[in-house]
């Protein structure tokens, strides 16, 4: 089985070729606001280096936010799009907990920053405890008093192997249904 | 909201068409001008598509689609004159060729949608405030006095002073507590508003001997223009083109009539196209 995988929510567009569950290939480039330039070149890329045609790809994950507003929604839209057309099996996964499973640290408070504030989930046990929310960073400092027992995690690493067996059990989901978790209020989208 | 809808969208297309994916030979996608967010959106379906099925991607900036919007009942042929009318744009183009634009003239203040916003909101008149204008001007009769815009003889266009004419006028009238007969000022508004288009469009087919005409963007719906612009190209024997009412609105199928001519000349984008908020089409000088 083939699953293809894709990432925008912060400054890398990161794209992996899975193989029954098996990193094949993966390319990460550094992109800050360039994704649209990036994306779909990428996938090409990989799927060429792989020698697979993308008509052989039977499962899509995608990391849907938070995050950047405009990468997660490039990286949704592309995804979705391709499980549509491709009539293949996909599957989501917040950025928060992608972040989660780099490390075995059961109390944790993962986060993805911007620049006026954090995005962030606690772990208890390695479960997700809260729903995924966004702070200022005064406000954050403000709640991290309330965990003192909490670490928090600034590894931005994207391990997709982890990734894929983190959803292996889980349903796919209607690829109409597949939408960007935004999570901060969206000025002036349309 | 774009981002949510747009596989529904692809697939309630296909539910009201016989056509599959095998019948299509390219995706055509707007690229510029507009909002980045909403843009991208399409920006990105289409390459994915082009990917998936193998098919050409073609490039298409909006007012070309309004322009080509013209070329879905007749081929074009050139070379011709375009008057383009709407929220953003009055011009006048002479195109020798397909994507050729020679601009004769240009609003030098507001585009003439842009005013027919603007009178509608001073009314108070309820959204869509443009083709609301329309509407209570047929219902009226032009019995207010306006400005005509005198300006030189160049083909250049002037809006500015019949705007504020129709505020200070219904300025003037509510201090004097007197009441505004908004259908009459709609009628008096618009007959000088398009009489200024009909006035300058029939001096560029003076000045170019132009045997063709087509009408682009928002504005053609508007039925006054219509009939007044069937008049003129009757009286100097001009074959005249105006989009089907509802290609005249932003619509997906003007975008394929623009990829047209582009598709024929193999100018195919590629998987890094990036969309542009601002790009034009041409330039005014």
């Amino acid at each position: 089985m083939n699953t293809l995988f894709i990432s925008t929510f912060n400054e890398s567009v990161i794209v992996g070729l899975l193989k029954d569950g098996k990193l094949n290939l993966n390319k990460e480039i550094s992109s800050s606001n360039n994704h649209s330039t990036n994306l779909v070149p990428t996938i090409q890329k990989v799927l060429e280096e792989s020698n697979i045609k993308i008509k052989e790809i039977n499962e899509i994950i995608v990391v849907n936010g938070p995050g950047s507003f405009t990468g997660v929604r490039i990286g949704v839209t592309v995804a979705k799009t391709l499980a549509y057309t491709l009539k293949a099996k996909i599957k989501t996964i917040t950025s928060i907990e992608a972040l989660s499973l780099n490390d075995v640290i059961s109390n944790k408070i993962v986060i993805v920053s911007d620049r006026k504030g954090k995005y962030y989930g606690i772990f208890e046990n390695n479960k997700l405890i809260n729903d995924i929310a966004y702070l200022n960073n005064d406000e954050f400092e403000e709640l991290l008093k309330k965990y003192p027992n909490y670490i928090v995690i600034l590894n931005e690493h994207i391990d997709i192997e982890k990734i894929y067996d983190y959803l292996k059990d889980k349903e796919g989901i209607n690829p109409h249904n597949v939408n960007p978790v935004y999570i901060k209020k969206i000025e002036a989208l349309s | 909201m774009h981002c949510e809808n747009i596989t529904l969208v692809m697939e309630d297309l296909f539910s009201k068409t016989d056509l599959t994916m095998d019948n299509i030979d390219a995706i055509a996608v707007t690229y510029a001008p507009g909002l980045l967010g909403s843009l991208l959106i399409g920006v990105e379906f289409a390459k994915t598509l082009s990917f998936v099925y193998n098919k050409p991607l073609i490039k298409v900036n909006h007012l070309a689609g309004h322009i080509y919007a013209n070329n879905l009942e007749e081929k074009l042929e050139y070379p011709l004159l375009a008057l383009v009318v709407s929220g953003g744009h009055t011009e006048l183009i002479l195109m020798e060729d397909d994507y050729k634009f020679n601009v004769l003239g240009a609003t030098l203040d507001d585009a003439i949608g842009e005013v027919y916003d603007k009178v509608a909101k001073v009314l108070n008149l309820p959204y869509p405030g443009g083709p609301n204008i329309e509407k209570y001007a047929e219902q009226g009769k032009p019995n207010y006095e306006l400005p005509r815009s005198v300006l030189n003889k160049e083909l250049n266009f002037s809006f500015s002073g019949l705007k504020s004419a129709v505020i200070n006028l219904v300025h003037n009238e509510r201090q004097r507590g007197s009441e505004i007969n908004k259908y009459d000022l709609a009628a008096s508004f618009q007959e000088v508003a398009i009489e200024q288009l009909i006035r300058k469009t029939k001096e560029a087919i003076l000045k170019t001997g132009s045997k063709r005409l087509i009408i682009a963007g928002g504005v053609s719906a508007n039925k006054y223009l219509r009939k007044e612009m069937e008049k003129l190209a009757n009286e100097y024997n001009v074959n005249l083109s105006i989009p089907k009412m509802r290609y005249c609105t932003d619509n997906a199928t003007m975008i394929a009539a623009a990829a047209y001519p582009l598709y024929l000349k193999k100018e195919f984008a590629t998987y890094d196209l990036n969309p542009i908020s601002t790009d034009k089409l041409f330039t005014i000088q």
